[in-house]
């Protein structure tokens, strides 16, 4: 075995949407950072539909963004079409989502990697984890390469044993005719983690010169647009159209003539989808009376003719398949030319990882992204620059990164994945955040920015403009004609401190209520859950909550009352005996 | 997480059994606010004593003592007062509801203690105590957030909250459609639809009246002209020679209290000491002050009549109960005594009997449940008995009415919900997150 001559701070395993945000976090901060990547042309490859954003995720690219990510910035770079969702809906709910160019998206971010200091890449195949005292020390590869490190973040995305699914027929494969990594599960299994298996899908990609556009409704770019960045302007640039339409009669009769040739109903597959992402044979199982659903036809980049159909996520054959596409106008000629398949993939239960995403019995180990049991590219990338910044955090000996349910949708990611773990691919929605209306697009960078500037992920270039642009809002919030200076708050735009200060003139109420539920819960995260106190064995407290507490074993007060079926009662009783021990250990009386 | 908010608590420190006195314990950082605008009193001086009056709008309610502690030095560690009011049942809702509405909410069994405990007020010994009450306390609730659960909830609760959820569902799927594939929300569907689980929400908040006077007891004022029979009719209705009675007018000086079972109420008796114009010494003007307390303090009201007596006297007394405001019931007393022809003149009675025979008590016993309302209620019927309930009933109904200005606002609209189902989460369970986009997966076909 070759053991590299160097001790990384920072090890990630895997090069997507979650191990780029996490790699560039952690060498951000300063950490000596090793990226490992199967393969380097597939960097940050989007494995399924060729855009970024949406509904409560558009708002995660943002906290991204605010936090000093490249997400939003790779967007702009390959972007193609613009859409502001939910306009007609209150700012609140308001999200960006944005096409791109799949080829440019994924080398613009190998470019980000590739120039970013403290940052090494290297094309290889994590193989297993080295563990010494219950601390990650190193991590060995296929090429049979030791790197000492004193750091693991684990972002294998499908990978781990994955199989890809094509009616009766089963590949191994992380994505198709990608290669599955076989050993890297069992090593996390070696290390007391308890490993599930998930199932997620994807729809078939043809050739737009096959297809009748004519046949179906244009979708135009926004134009102007609003760049997903808000540290990019917008700019004369070349968009491409997506165009929708429906399912007929005849689907819905090609679907039930063939749904036991499908993988997912023929009993291949056991594992549990995303019911946010249903595959088309699902949708006409649960809902026979719906025969007509949209199907979206999306570019997958400016120098190709593939697209991608939204809505057709499918396991079906590919006979079958065929079949599908002719029962729709417009694409009865349409040549596939990647099949839709459905992959199952393993998973760690996130219920084993601390806020900061750390598994809680072994020092050093983080993990990010669909291993975590979530689905989505923001999802991922959200996690990635908290496991990043939290890497890097622990190697400098300082206090974990933590943001509350009421500081970013990230938060409330994080908080549900270990609190209450995951049943199904877990996608963000934003009724899933209770402050939803502080927690917005308009406003990720107020909240976040300055958290960015203090942890170093942001530039400290940026921290003067920051200043002048909170001061900017908080005077247009008084008096939205004050006189403002837009040259002070660069990199930040006046036009968005004037909208973000309409935002909040037209939501004060709510905010201020919003502001004074999170107050509560804000003290209550306060009270820590000393290590070595246990929660679990606290006297009063209700058998089935003991055993909860003894899984989950939340770190704060706050988290132990946020696990389903804890009671306002036990909280107290455990609140009572943290002061006991507090006292105890201090030497007063009790 | 309502216990970390810091926020400002209250509650009866007094058990919610009858005495002459219940002390009102709020504690928190709006303490003093809330004292200065109950009591109207600019200022108050840590631990004196003051005798206050507590303001009801244009009304007092009551005249009580005030005594404000500044924290630390206080049982909690924090800013807090003490009231001391007369311990009638109207007075100590109406407080704690003025008190609320000055934005204090209800405090959890042992929450004062816990603050206590945590602001280093006292040791473990103190406070295992009080531990031990919040543990016994956790089991009971528990019991009754299971019943959410298994499914022995009542019908109504179940039905409100299924009503909530699917509320939720449809605005929630709405939001999350990012291609407007979705009809907007029908509006006058969707306020018809609201306005149906306010209605049910009404339905459980008006039983509070009835609700606590089964709980508490329906207090009961036997009221006439001295020697109408106050003290016999006591007695016949407790079947036991309860009071002293004798011919001799002015007897019972005393308000005298005992209570009674009828079906499944209780009944608190207080027999008056008969009430004239022309008292005979001070301590008999004594006890028809009480006397007129107890009719103020009373759910119902028994004018008890003999036609034989001091007509003018008798109007007098009966102006004074209606007067009261209060349900009164007109009952003709010694009916062993009169002709047929006198009583085939007595329409004006709500009921006629004789103590001394026991003829028409039984009918007596129905009149009085059934004028208090309780008669109507089904054996299915849910009381809401606690204030705390109450409460939350009543600020979900506030939150829905709200809910409906803001139909086109869908984000809005949904924050007044959630706003509802956090108010009732202890009647009817947590909606969670998962329990909503479970209703829009079953319900809709959503998703890429």
């Amino acid at each position: 075995m070759f053991v590299y001559d160097d001790i990384f701070d920072v090890v990630v395993i895997g090069g997507g949407h979650a191990g780029c945000e996490a790699a560039l976090a952690s060498a951000r901060l300063g950490a000596k950072t090793l990226l490992i990547t199967q393969n380097l042309d597939t960097i940050a490859q989007m494995s399924c539909n060729p855009s970024i954003g949406g509904i409560a995720k558009g708002q995660i690219v943002r906290e991204i963004d605010a936090l000093g990510g490249a997400m939003g910035k790779v967007t702009d770079a390959a972007a193609v079409h613009y859409h502001m969702l939910n306009t007609g809906k209150g700012e609140a709910v308001w999200s960006p989502r944005v096409q791109c160019d799949k080829k440019i998206y994924q080398y613009t971010y190998k470019h980000f990697l590739e120039l970013q200091s403290n940052l090494h890449i290297i094309q290889d195949e994590a193989k297993n984890l080295v563990l010494s005292d219950n601390a990650v020390t190193a991590v060995d590869t296929l090429r049979q390469t030791r790197y000492k490190t004193k750091t693991v973040i684990a972002t294998p995305g499908t990978f781990m044993k994955g199989t890809v699914h094509i009616g009766k027929l089963m590949l191994e494969g992380g994505r198709y005719n990608d290669v599955a990594s076989n050993f890297l599960s069992a090593s996390l299994k070696d290390c007391g983690i308890k490993i599930g298996r998930m199932k997620t899908g994807t729809p078939m990609r043809i050739n737009g010169r096959t297809v009748d556009f004519s046949k179906f409704t244009p979708q135009p770019s926004d134009n102007p647009y609003t760049p997903m960045s808000v540290f990019n302007r917008p700019q004369d640039r070349e968009f491409l159209q997506c165009y929708i339409t429906r399912t007929t009669d005849k689907t819905a009769e090609v679907l039930k003539e063939h749904m036991l040739e499908s993988a997912l109903y023929s009993g291949n597959i056991h594992s549990i989808g995303p019911r946010y992402c249903p595959s088309i044979e699902d949708k006409a199982v649960k809902f026979p009376q719906n025969k007509h659903h949209p199907l979206f036809l999306e570019p997958e980049g400016l120098n190709t003719e593939e697209y991608y159909i939204q809505g057709f996520s499918t396991s079906l054959p590919e006979y079958v398949q065929y079949e599908l596409l002719k029962s729709v106008p417009g694409l009865e000629k349409a040549q596939i030319v990647r099949a839709g398949y459905a992959i199952e993939y393993d998973y760690a239960d996130p219920t084993c990882l601390k806020a900061s995403l750390e598994v809680k019995n072994i020092s050093g180990l983080f993990f990010a992204g669909q291993i975590n049991g979530t689905t989505g590219y923001e999802e991922a990338g959200g996690q990635g620059i908290m496991a990043g910044i939290n890497a890097a955090l622990k190697v400098q000996g300082k206090e974990p990164f933590v943001l509350r349910r009421d500081e970013a949708y990230i938060g409330v990611l994080i908080d549900d994945l270990i609190t209450k773990g995951v049943n199904e691919p877990y996608r963000m929605f934003t009724s899933r955040a209770e402050y939803r209306i502080i927690l917005r697009t308009d406003n990720a960078d107020l909240r976040l920015s300055g958290y960015g500037l203090k942890l170093g992920s942001l530039p400290a270039s940026y921290a003067k403009g920051f200043e002048a642009y909170k001061a900017a809002v908080e005077s247009l919030i008084q008096d939205e004609n004050a006189p403002i200076e837009e040259s002070a708050l660069n990199p930040w735009s006046l036009a968005s401190a004037r909208n973000t200060a309409a935002v909040h003139r037209k939501y004060a109420g709510y905010l201020e209520r919003n502001l004074k539920e999170a107050k509560a819960l804000a003290n209550a995260d306060k009270i820590v859950i000393p290590e070595g106190f246990d929660v679990a064995a606290v006297k009063g407290i209700l058998i089935e909550s003991s055993q909860k507490l003894a899984k989950i074993r939340p770190s704060t007060l706050g988290q132990a009352g946020r696990i389903p079926g804890i009671t306002p009662a036990d909280l107290q009783l455990i609140a009572i005996h943290i002061e006991k021990y507090r006292r105890e250990k201090n030497g007063i009386k009790a | 997480m309502d216990i970390f908010a810091k926020d400002t608590i209250a509650a009866y420190a007094t058990a919610a059994t009858r005495g002459a006195v219940a002390v009102l314990r709020v504690s928190g950082g709006d303490s003093l606010r809330i004292l200065k605008a109950l009591t109207g009193r600019g200022a108050f001086e840590a631990r004196h004593a003051y005798l206050v009056k507590i303001h009801d709008g244009k009304d007092i309610l009551d005249t009580a003592v005030a005594l404000y502690y500044q924290g630390p030095a206080s049982y909690t560690g924090e800013d807090s007062f003490e009231l001391s009011v007369h311990a009638g049942e109207y007075i100590k809702a109406r407080l704690l509801e003025l008190v609320f509405l000055l934005g204090a909410r209800m405090a959890e069994a042992g929450e004062f203690t816990m603050r206590a405990y945590l602001n280093g007020k006292m040791d473990l010994a103190q406070a295992q105590g009080v531990a031990d009450i919040i543990a016994a306390k956790n089991k009971s609730a528990h019991r009754a957030a299971f019943n959410i659960l298994d499914g022995s909830l009542s019908e109504r609760f179940k039905e409100i909250r299924a009503g909530l959820t699917e509320l939720l569902a449809k605005i929630e799927v709405r939001i999350d459609d990012a291609d407007d594939e979705m009809a907007p929300l029908p509006e006058v569907e969707t306020r018809e639809y609201i306005d149906g689980i306010i209605k049910k929400l009404e339905a459980l908040s008006s039983t509070f009246g009835a609700g606590r006077l089964v709980k508490e007891g329906i207090k009961t004022a036997i009221v006439g002209v001295p020697n109408s029979g106050k003290s016999s009719l006591l007695n016949a209705l407790l079947g036991f020679d309860r009071v002293i009675v004798s011919p001799v007018s002015g007897t019972t000086r005393d308000t005298v209290d005992a209570s009674l079972r009828i079906k499944d109420f209780n009944l608190m008796l207080t027999d008056t000491a008969g009430i004239r114009a022309d008292h005979a010494d001070d301590a008999e003007a004594q006890g028809i002050e009480r006397s007129r307390k107890a009719m103020n303090n009373a759910d119902i009201i028994i004018f008890l009549a003999d036609s034989d007596l001091d007509a003018k006297a008798q109007a007098d007394i009966l102006a004074q109960a209606q007067a009261t405001g209060k349900k009164v019931l007109k009952v003709l007393n010694k009916t062993d005594l009169k002709s047929e022809g006198e009583i085939s003149q007595s329409g004006e009675y709500d009921c006629l009997i004789s103590c001394k025979s026991g003829a028409g008590i039984e009918a007596l016993k129905d009149k009085i449940i059934e004028a208090i309302g309780l008669a109507k209620l089904g054996d299915d019927d849910i009381l809401i008995t606690s204030a705390a309930h109450y409460k939350a009933l009543k600020d979900a109904e506030r939150e829905l009415n709200r809910a409906k200005a803001r139909l086109k606002e869908l984000e809005l609209m949904a924050e007044h919900i959630r706003s509802a189902v956090l108010s009732l989460r202890r009647l009817i369970g947590e909606i969670t997150p998962d329990d909503v986009l479970g209703e829009i997966f079953s319900k809709f076909c959503v998703g890429k």
